[in-house]
């Protein structure tokens, strides 16, 4: 079971090689990721980003903005380049190229997240640090890691349900490019022009946790919905990616 | 060990309205190169779709080298390779990472993966460019890699879907030399699906036609030439008249009976029957001077066969 979910891993990540870091694109995309995430918010959110628990919001945003694109190439693009037949004919059991291919996918992801977190570390300290080291506060260390793979875990099942259904790599990428954006973009924005309506008062009293307060417990609990989420999710996604299901109705 | 490498009983598959594989009974004995005839949309795909278990039944039952479609086709799609509709490679990757990929999948040892890897790319003349991806290659030379990959974990029996389809024809000569090659050396029973007739003429030990998911019948090439619609005598001599003709017409084994290009043309229903004929003719009057049997090539008995099935519809 092992060896066979990490035969799929391994192919998945020669592909995703080619992709993302052979072609100029991926490249351009990837420098992007850490331009943004690792340079540019980090330095305008200055101390404040390792001292509070904002950049938390941030560890769980780039899996949902990077995993969407990569899952719909993996499981819809199988079946667009012709491929996902000849897979199938293989001795491969159905869960070992599902779980190879979300795990390839969520391990890329989650490897470049903390990459880029441990990259803004020096801005940060370039430009604040003031000769003294800044780093994560601990609660960030041990929930940000975790946080990020059960939103790329998230994302991926989402991934591969959307995928499926879709007619083309292009059309899942739409769909899922939108889900993220309305979760990492607008529902946050959303958020904070709503706050600036709130009375001053309730806002200090949501925000100053955040900003100073012990997040580990609140973590703790996102954590365990997203588990129950992931569970969720992956039974739909085995349920639907059967043999017997994905081929060949035409 | 099972004689035959693939035995159906019944077996069926319905899409909607549409019967793609009908009551298909059939046994193909191991070590050969079985032919699977018929027109696009005949159901031949999906009848290697039914045997690899990527589709269920909905009648009938099939076994696969001794195992059951149903309830082992892990164990067949272990046994087996397949050449399917698409080649399956991956463009993104190289010649060799493909092959590895399906190395690893079979659980082949690193050295032995090693070592046919570049048994099979030397043989298809592909060593040299195995580092290259296989996007920028041609359809022929990707052919080539996909053949090298059903074979790679010396499965015992390949299914090879339209291997030669879309080649240019000094490509597609090679291509079966290769696989007659092959077959030969590690002695596997082979499922060709085939439209082109004159492939499963030279390849084939014993051919299948399908049409509208039905078997119509199998037999060796030869018989299926030399079959009830498809043997004629060529006859030289003199005195063919139309009185002689017609005489000839109301004989029992005798489907048509014409002057051509200065010889007179007999069809009959059985090979067997030629000197009955000859005797009918001399009977008659005429002078007979020479008589050649000759066989229907593959591709008029097959025609033959599908003009019966759309006068029969």
């Amino acid at each position: 079971m092992l060896a066979d979910i990490s035969v799929m891993m391994w192919k998945e990540w020669k592909e995703l090689w080619q992709m993302q870091v052979s072609s100029r694109s991926g490249v351009i995309g990837l420098l992007i990721t850490f331009v943004i995430f690792g340079i540019v918010m980090p330095v305008q959110a200055g101390a404040t980003w390792v001292e509070s628990a904002i950049s938390l919001s941030l560890w769980a945003a780039i899996p949902m903005l990077l995993v969407g694109t990569l899952v719909a190439d993996s499981f819809a693009g199988e079946r667009e380049r012709h491929t996902l037949e000849t897979l199938l004919s293989s001795r491969l059991p159905d869960h070992a190229i599902l779980l190879g291919k979300i795990f390839a996918v969520v391990g890329y992801v989650w490897l470049v997240t903390q990459l880029v977190f441990v990259a803004a570390l020096v801005p940060v300290n370039i430009v604040h640090g003031h000769g003294s080291f800044l780093f994560y506060r601990p609660e960030v260390v041990l929930s940000g890691p975790a946080l990020s793979f059960l939103l790329a875990a998230l994302m991926s099942n989402v991934g591969v349900l959307v995928s499926l259904r879709a007619g083309s790599v292009k059309q899942a990428q739409q769909t899922l490019g939108i889900s993220a954006f309305v979760f990492a973009y607008a529902i946050p924005m959303a958020v904070i022009y709503g706050l600036r309506l709130a009375p001053k008062e309730f806002v200090n009293r949501l925000v100053q946790p955040i900003l100073t307060g012990n997040v580990g417990p609140a973590a703790l609990v996102v954590s365990i919905l997203l588990v129950i989420l992931n569970v969720v999710l992956f039974s739909a996604s085995r349920k639907r990616f059967r043999r017997d299901h994905l081929s060949f109705n035409e | 060990m099972h004689a035959y490498a693939i035995h159906t009983q019944h077996l069926s598959r319905h899409f909607a309205a549409i019967r793609a594989v009908d009551d298909l009974s059939l046994d193909v004995p191991r070590g050969i190169v079985f032919g699977f005839l018929g027109p696009n949309g005949s159901g031949k795909t999906t009848t290697i779709r039914l045997l690899l278990g990527l589709l269920e039944p909905q009648q009938g039952q099939a076994e696969v080298l001794g195992f059951d479609t149903r309830r082992q086709a892990g164990q067949i799609r272990k046994h087996a390779g397949a050449l399917l509709e698409h080649t399956g490679l991956y463009e993104r990757l190289s010649a060799e990472d493909n092959l590895e990929f399906y190395g690893r999948i079979n659980r082949m040892p690193a050295g032995e993966r090693r070592v046919r890897i570049r048994g099979l790319l030397t043989h298809f003349g592909l060593w040299e460019r195995r580092r290259e991806r296989i996007g920028q290659w041609s359809r022929g030379m990707r052919q080539k890699v996909a053949i090298a990959r059903a074979m790679l974990h010396r499965p015992d029996l390949i299914f090879l879907d339209e291997p030669t389809a879309g080649l240019d024809p000094v490509a597609a000569a090679g291509l079966r030399d290769d696989i007659a090659t092959l077959v030969e050396r590690d002695g596997v029973t082979v499922f060709l699906n085939t439209h082109n007739l004159p492939e499963a003429e030279r390849m084939c030990a014993q051919i299948g036609v399908i049409r509208n998911g039905r078997l119509i019948t199998v037999g060796s090439p030869d018989q299926i030439r030399s079959g009830p619609s498809g043997s004629r005598l060529e006859i030289t001599g003199i005195g063919f008249s139309e009185e002689v003709l017609a005489q000839l017409r109301r004989q029992r084994q005798v489907e048509a009976a014409v002057r051509k290009n200065g010889h007179l043309e007999v069809r009959l229903s059985d090979p067997g029957d030629s000197a009955a004929v000859v005797a009918c003719l001399v009977g008659a009057g005429a002078q007979v001077e020479e008589v050649v049997k000759v066989k229907a090539s593959l591709e008029s008995a097959f025609l033959k066969m599908m003009e019966e099935g759309n006068d029969a519809r």
